[in-house]
């Protein structure tokens, strides 16, 4: 879906602060600029007229081209609807690189992963797509909840079929 | 001299909480369910955690292996209880039960073993068709027992028959 932004099927804005100011900016006004710098950002990401997710970033650089959005210091909030699981998901990252066409976000020095205040999980490095929910960490992936708390490698899963797993070990704590 | 005391009273608290059942125990130092694997799967529509390969659960000094493990939590994520599968082994202190299915009653606090189960305790043997562990009681029933209990002669009373 991410993919059609091009099209302006999306609408993403971008609000640029200079101080106490906000210019909107679509991204057909980015049409023509191949690299865009911008400091400060929040981005509002739309489908079918309902808001998915808001990017908060330090700086953003938004690379034409590739279709490829690096962004700095930032937050990440959206939400998870999955069966019986509904709640907010709100990710702080140092570095993440969010690809728009496929929906990959590349997400380094993560500050943490948090769904609805009740599961939050840490890692360095963490994969996620935010079209298919799939979420992976190749290694040191920390799950806790309210009366569980998981270590371990190879943590792949799924926001929204709410199926998850550790392939490479692991050690649970349950209170 | 009061360091003396100090050591003589840590020894006598330390042996009053040796003596206490497991189940205060538990629930005196709040220790987790530890359980450690190779793979985990987590299916939070059926809630249930799903863990395989060198499955080891310890809790206080009570410590299970087998092959699969399940656990099953309910909507608030409190665990209701385990299931294990495949060479359930289970542990306390000298006391050692196996067999090929074990449930875990989180709620109940009883282990019910099944599929050819087997208890010792130290060099006496049971086998019977289910062995429950009520871990509140500290109790363990064996139903439909055979046993081989080893009973000790008592010494003094040995040497005197021996000297008739």
């Amino acid at each position: 879906m991410l993919g059609s932004s091009k099209y302006l099927v999306l609408l993403i804005f971008l609000f640029l602060s200079f101080g106490c100011n906000y210019d909107r900016v679509r991204m057909e006004d980015m049409r023509g600029e191949n690299l865009m710098l911008l400091n400060d950002v929040l981005i509002r990401d739309m489908e079918n007229g309902q808001e998915r997710m808001k990017i908060y970033s330090r700086s953003l650089e938004y690379n034409r081209d590739r279709s490829l959005l690096s962004l700095r210091e930032g937050r990440i909030d959206t939400q998870v609807r999955a069966h019986k699981i509904e709640g907010d998901l709100n990710i702080t990252f140092e570095e993440a690189v969010y690809n728009l066409i496929d929906g990959d976000i590349l997400i380094e020095r993560v500050g943490g992963i948090s769904v609805d205040r009740n599961l939050r999980l840490e890692a360095d490095r963490i994969w996620l797509n935010v079209k298919s929910g799939d979420v992976s960490v190749e290694k040191g992936v920390r799950v806790t909840g309210k009366n569980f708390d998981f270590l371990g490698d190879g943590f792949r899963g799924n926001f929204k079929d709410g199926v998850y797993s550790f392939e490479g070990g692991i050690v649970a704590r349950i209170f | 001299m009061s360091t003396l005391c100090k050591i003589l009273v840590a020894l006598l608290l330390l042996q009053n909480q040796e003596a206490k059942p497991l189940k205060e125990r538990i629930k005196e130092d709040k220790s987790p369910i530890l359980i450690r694997a190779k793979h985990l799967r987590i299916e939070n529509q059926n809630r249930k955690a799903t863990f395989t390969d060198d499955v080891q659960a310890t809790r206080s000094d009570m410590k299970m292996t087998c092959d699969v493990l399940v656990a099953f939590y309910s909507e608030s994520g409190n665990i209701d209880k385990f299931e294990c599968e495949g060479n359930v082994r289970l542990e306390m202190n000298r006391r050692r039960a196996f067999s090929k299915k074990a449930i875990y009653d989180n709620l109940k606090s009883t282990i019910t073993m099944t599929g050819e189960p087997y208890y010792t305790d130290g060099e006496n043997q049971f086998w019977g068709e289910v062995v429950e562990y009520d871990i509140e009681k500290d109790e363990i029933n064996v139903k439909n027992i055979k046993a081989i209990v080893k009973i000790k002669e008592d010494k003094s009373k040995k040497g005197e028959k021996e000297s008739k």
